[in-house]
């Protein structure tokens, strides 16, 4: 990976192929949705404590680093996550916990550096994702993210690919829909973008049978847009 | 859709060799044959048993190659490992369609799947298309051919309904109980094994046939989800189709490791699929014989507003309750019916009701016509899209046709909850049989009205 721009998807596929991986990283990941124009928050990544600093200047603060390693899937959990860093010294000091918490705690785990990302501002948190039926392939959901998703499994499946009804349904399904229409003096989200990113995502899968899963978790929604700010990809089994 | 004219001599066969056949006609191919008998099946039928001359008075013959004359369809009862010998018969007599009725194939493990492939490639090899195995059959109510249930008054005038079913016993009993609350049926199919037709290549039939305006499925699982849902898309905005669907999605998704698969994984994809094609869902057999009754309907309603006349309070309160759940309206009717309605009930009832909506007449003195409810449903018809009516008189056939006549002129559904059940039971099955819904508690019409509702509006929209 570099930061050039000039990653192909099938640069992205190979590597991962070649590692024997089937997960792509978070930074791949993006890269890959982004070739498809789905706003992705930048991210990049670093492989130096004073990259990170620059990569951090290039994007503004307050930014966030996440560890970049296919072994690590959690990586809030396993402690590979800073957030809202403002100043280059704090950049620093993350950058080297980081290394240094998961090379202490994950000694076996493949590094490939530190993402780096700014801070994305809050909005609704949804989730957009895929995965496939054995009867009917590839299957798209849309649902509230964080803990809507997690406890309450508030989401909705349609078929892929999606009729532009589909997405409009899908949104709307959802029992915390009139989360998204503003409540208690919140904004309402722009709910035509959201069904526009459920299009352009069906239209992703549809254009790369590779992948067999995608969650992009968080996606912020906002009145103006909505923005991916985790995302992972899970490719077939390589031939 | 002509790719489903093939299939059109296994539904409307003129001459049938029933192999297996005997005089004991409680199981097997007796129990089949005299089904055919029985329905006066309206053409020629050779029963095929090498150790019997005659059964059920007809001749018969020691295999289907002996037999003189064309055969259509061969029906075959016989254990399943003779069952290759029989469709390669059946391929010499030139026969292109067969149901196989044996059990004993896929559904008992290994040696059946065996068995089962052993046959499907001396079917494909002699050019036969079959039924089953593993199955009831076919009915065809025009042409008198019911082997799924022989007993049943299924031939008291054919039908609109289709049916196809991945198991006997709801085959069976959506036929029967059907029948008993006024459906008639064009087609019934008891799809077994599929090994060789499937539930695909019935839909796509159905979807074509001149005599079929609904239809009614239960599936456990399609072999070509892709190609099902777009029959369903392509089928269901001219032929409500209303699907069963139990069990859980066969292979379901595959291993899950993100977010997103687990909690598909845990959900009805099949039900997602089945609603973004736009059947309607059914989640039991009554459900499914309450939808089709429903569609039955000649007419569908242009909105989801509902009006409601009733001699019964409770029952009027009851619908008032669900309606709303269901996204039915039940707007409060204008100055000028309710006007209308106190001319009309004036002089009939005991003290002047609720006139909003619920309309509630109480108990007008010459109840026994069901007039007052005609006339009230045809005021309140005006400002609805579509009305219940619960009501004490007798369901006769004066009445029926007039509530029928009434539907007509208006070109909105009417439905009709007796205010005795049990003692209308006929007069219920009288008024579905002229397209006029009855239940027997106000919560299953509204429930059947909602889902004509969203597939009227969804039908807008494709």
């Amino acid at each position: 990976m570099n930061e050039t721009g000039l990653v192909t998807k099938q640069s992205i596929i190979d590597k991962a192929r070649a590692e024997g991986r089937t997960e792509l990283t978070e930074v791949e990941s993006k890269e890959f949705l982004k070739k498809a124009w789905i706003s992705v928050i930048d991210t990049r990544l670093a492989t130096s404590r004073e990259k990170a600093i620059s990569v951090s200047r290039k994007l503004g603060f307050p930014v966030a680093l996440k560890i970049t390693s296919p072994d690590i899937v959690h990586k809030s959990d396993a402690g590979g996550v800073k957030l809202g860093l403002k100043r280059a010294s704090q950049v620093e000091k993350a950058y080297d916990d980081v290394i240094q918490t998961i090379s202490q705690r994950y000694p076996q785990a493949r590094l490939h550096g530190v993402a780096v990302q700014k801070m994305a501002r809050p909005g609704v948190e949804v989730i957009i994702g895929m995965s496939k039926d054995a009867q009917f392939g590839p299957v798209l959901m849309f649902g509230l993210g964080g803990i809507m998703v997690e406890v309450l499994k508030d989401v909705s499946f349609r078929i892929g690919p999606l009729a532009k009804r589909d997405a409009a349904e899908m949104v709307r399904e959802i029992k915390g829909y009139p989360l998204l229409k503003g409540y208690r003096g919140q904004e309402a989200v722009d709910v035509s973008y959201l069904e526009d990113m459920l299009l352009r995502v069906s239209d992703f899968v549809g254009q790369n049978p590779e992948v067999k899963e995608l969650d992009l978790n968080p996606v912020f929604a906002y009145s103006d847009g909505a923005l991916v700010v985790d995302a992972r990809v899970i490719l077939e089994e390589g031939k | 859709m002509t790719g489903s004219q093939p299939l059109e001599r296994l539904f409307r066969p003129s001459s049938i060799a029933i192999v297996g056949a005997s005089n004991y006609t409680q199981k097997g191919g007796g129990f089949l044959l005299n089904g055919l008998v029985t329905n006066g099946f309206k053409g020629t039928l050779y029963p095929v048993n090498p150790r019997e001359s005659e059964i059920l008075g007809l001749r018969s013959y020691s295999t289907v190659t002996d037999i003189p004359g064309k055969i259509d369809l061969a029906i075959i009862a016989v254990s399943a490992r003779l069952v290759p010998q029989v469709l390669s018969e059946c391929g010499q007599k030139g026969i292109r369609f067969a149901v196989v009725h044996s059990a004993g194939f896929a559904e008992v493990g290994t040696q059946g799947e065996a068995l089962e492939k052993e046959m499907l490639d001396i079917a494909q090899h002699s050019g036969i298309r079959f039924v089953g195995p593993n199955c009831m059959g076919l009915c065809c109510t025009e042409v008198g051919l019911n082997t799924i249930r022989p007993s049943s008054r299924l031939l008291d005038g054919s039908g609109c309904v289709a049916f196809l079913g991945q198991s006997g016993w709801v085959s069976e009993n959506f036929i029967g109980m059907g029948n008993d609350r006024g459906l008639r049926f064009s087609k019934v199919v008891s799809v077994g094994n599929q090994a060789d037709l499937s539930i695909e290549d019935f839909l796509e039939y159905l979807g074509a046939d001149a005599q079929t305006r609904v239809i009614g499925c239960y599936i456990e699982g399609v072999k070509q989800g892709r190609k099902f849902m777009q029959l369903v898309r392509q089928i269901s905005p001219t032929k409500p189709i209303i699907v069963w669907k139990a069990g859980r999605t066969e292979a379901g998704i595959r291993a899950a490791s993100s977010h997103t698969a687990s909690l598909a994984g845990n959900s009805n994809i099949f039900d997602v699929a089945l609603s973004q094609s736009g059947a309607v869902i059914a989640h039991n057999l009554e459900d499914l014989i309450d939808l089709a009754i429903g569609f039955t309907c000649p007419v569908l309603p242009d909105g989801n507003r509902l009006g409601v006349v009733v001699e019964a309070g409770g029952g009027g309160v009851a619908t008032a309750d669900t309606h709303e759940a269901l996204g039915l309206e039940m707007p409060v009717l204008s100055k000028a019916s309710q006007k209308e309605l106190t001319n009309i009930l004036d002089d009939s009832v005991v003290a002047l009701p609720n006139l909003l909506n619920p309309v509630d007449i109480v108990w007008p003195l010459n109840w026994a016509t069901g007039w007052a409810t005609l006339k009230c449903l045809r005021v309140v018809l005006k400002e609805v899209d579509a009305a219940l009516a619960i009501d004490y008189a007798p369901l006769n056939e004066r009445l029926a046709v007039k509530i029928a006549a009434l539907r007509d002129e208006t070109g909105k559904p009417i439905i009709i909850i007796p205010g005795d059940s049990i003692e209308q039971k006929r007069g219920m099955s009288r008024l579905v049989r002229k397209g006029v819904p009855s239940f027997s508690i106000p919560e299953r019409g509204l429930k059947v009205l909602a889902a004509m509702v969203r597939y009227a509006n969804g039908r807008r929209y494709s």
